[in-house]
């Protein structure tokens, strides 16, 4: 039986626009708002990863954050680094964090992010371009990230049948979501419906607006530690049962197989290390840069059968209400997509509900499942939290 | 702006040299017989070194794409709504392409497709695809 590990605490940024914060101030703020809230004290903390900020906007100048962080926390660090795998690089630090707490290094690893994303065509576009697809041959045919990733979309509308009802009734239900958090960026905007989501002027197709995931600044803070430390911080920590990650390709013009893109086999691996099984969950945080990918997602994580996806949002399943919520935070759809800081706000939101803080949008959730990709679903990461160890 | 156009090194030369001589050809391991796509230094399959280029027959047919209506650079502005798509080839290997030549409206997966040739700044010629 491994050693248990938690999440024990978890602090957001309220996701916006902070063009007076420098950015390692945003990093600053993340570090003090979980300080401020939970009973963290100098000695807590042995290790730190850190998510880099800026990739979004062609600057890439904070590969050494984690040496400022060591410093300005005044860590004597046993293990400290940052940490880049895209999307998924929070639930990866999670993983990294608990084999560090398992194997000895630390009692308590300390995870940050701060991220600013600018509009699409904003700074770094003809950078963005060839990153995101091969640099020398794809990229010559206006590749960027919505049509990458709705040529995902296309071929399993095609495969499954699904139409842009499904998509819109994600984005409808995790508006409804956001509605509910103080803090999500697009709660002031009010109610989605279908219609209105149907109705958005076209990005690429089958995305609309309101299919993509909104731009913002923001970013967060979580502390991962062994049992001990973690019921210390947190009566009742979300204990981190199982995780798996699969890193398999780069490029979405090499996609062969939507049954096979990497997420099943990271769900497969957290599940074994849990001892549970997709009907054990009862939250499901899925990744969502635009509204298909919940659908993917559900399926891909084993929570619906192949090609019932479309049919569980259309049918509220994932909303407010719902038998199994999806993404309860309004998800990077509606709570906010803080670039290279986005999959913080997934895990904050798992990890909150297991925890029981999750205020006015709180589910029974004794067991939720994290689902974070990176690149153009290049690598994947699984967490299964729980409300035991 | 215009288009972009690749970078090319040593290992990518061969591939541009025949699409200026409108060729389309692809690395092919000479141990194991796979084609491999991106060029790159070795074969996925067998990580023998021994790659050959082999002509292609420029046919296949639609696997996935997306009709953009939202350019990410001005170079491409212009051609909005533009087809961004992926071919699987009839050798098996798929490639990112624009559909070119079609009504954006009547794309539909599966269709066949075949070789075209786009000229773009300074006459440099780069591999496009059209239904049949």
């Amino acid at each position: 039986m491994p050693v248990a590990v938690a999440i024990a605490a978890v602090s957001e940024l309220t996701p916006g626009r902070y063009p007076q914060r420098a950015t390692h101030a945003l990093y600053q703020d993340a570090i003090a708002t979980l300080l401020a809230q939970w009973p963290i004290k100098p000695g807590d903390i042995q290790g730190l990863l850190v998510a880099p900020a800026g990739m979004a906007d062609g600057v890439s100048d904070n590969i050494f954050v984690h040496e400022r962080l060591v410093e300005e926390l005044g860590l004597d660090s046993t293990f400290a680094e940052t940490v880049n795998v895209g999307g998924s690089t929070h639930a990866v630090m999670a993983i990294r964090a608990a084999l560090a707490i398992r194997a000895g290094l630390a009692d308590g690893v300390l995870c940050v992010s701060a991220g600013r994303f600018p509009n699409v065509g904003g700074g770094g576009a003809q950078r963005n371009t060839r990153m995101f697809a091969h640099p020398d041959f794809d990229s010559l045919y206006g590749p960027y990230i919505p049509p990458i990733y709705a040529q995902v979309a296309t071929r399993h509308m095609h495969e499954t049948g699904i139409g842009r009802d499904a998509m819109a009734a994600v984005a409808v239900g995790q508006r409804a979501w956001a509605i509910r958090h103080p803090q999500a960026l697009m709660a002031a905007k009010g109610p989605l419906t279908v219609d209105s989501v149907l109705a958005a002027r076209p990005i690429a197709s089958p995305f609309h607006l309101l299919d993509c995931s909104v731009p913002c600044d923001g970013g967060g803070a979580f502390l991962v530690a062994s049992a001990a430390l973690a019921r210390r911080i947190n009566p009742q920590p979300a204990w981190l049962r199982g995780f798996g990650e699969v890193h398999r390709r780069a490029n979405i013009s090499q996609l062969r197989r939507l049954d096979d893109v990497g997420g099943q086999a990271a769900a497969q691996a957290a599940f074994r290390m849990a001892g549970l099984t997709p009907g054990d969950v009862r939250l499901a945080q899925l990744y969502d840069s635009f509204s298909y990918n919940p659908i993917l997602g559900v399926e891909h994580m084993g929570l619906v059968p192949a090609g019932q996806g479309g049919r569980f949002f259309l049918d509220g399943r994932g909303a407010p209400g719902g038998d199994l919520p999806v993404n309860s935070n309004g998800g990077l759809l509606s709570f906010g997509h803080t670039g290279d800081a986005s999959g913080m706000s997934v895990i904050a939101e798992a990890a909150l509900q297991v925890m029981g803080r999750a205020g006015d949008r709180q589910v029974s959730a004794p067991v939720a499942l994290v689902h974070c990709y990176g690149g153009m679903m290049s690598e994947h990461a699984v967490l299964l939290l729980g409300n035991v160890s | 702006m215009s288009k972009l156009l690749p970078d090319i090194d040593d290992l990518t030369q061969p591939f541009w040299d025949a699409a200026q001589q409108r060729r389309l050809v692809m690395q092919r391991c000479t141990d194991c017989g796979a084609f491999v796509w991106h060029p790159q230094p070795w074969c996925r399959a067998c990580y023998g070194q021994r790659l050959a280029w082999q002509p292609l027959a420029g046919t296949g047919e639609l696997f996935t794409y997306s009709v953009v209506h939202y350019a990410p650079l001005p170079g491409y502005a212009d051609e909005v709504p533009y087809v961004l798509a992926t071919v699987r080839l009839t050798e098996g290997p798929q490639m990112m392409t624009n559909l070119i030549g079609c009504d954006w409206r009547e794309v539909r997966i599966g269709q066949p497709l075949e070789l075209r040739w786009e000229e773009r700044t300074g006459g440099f010629l780069v591999p496009q695809f059209t239904p049949v």
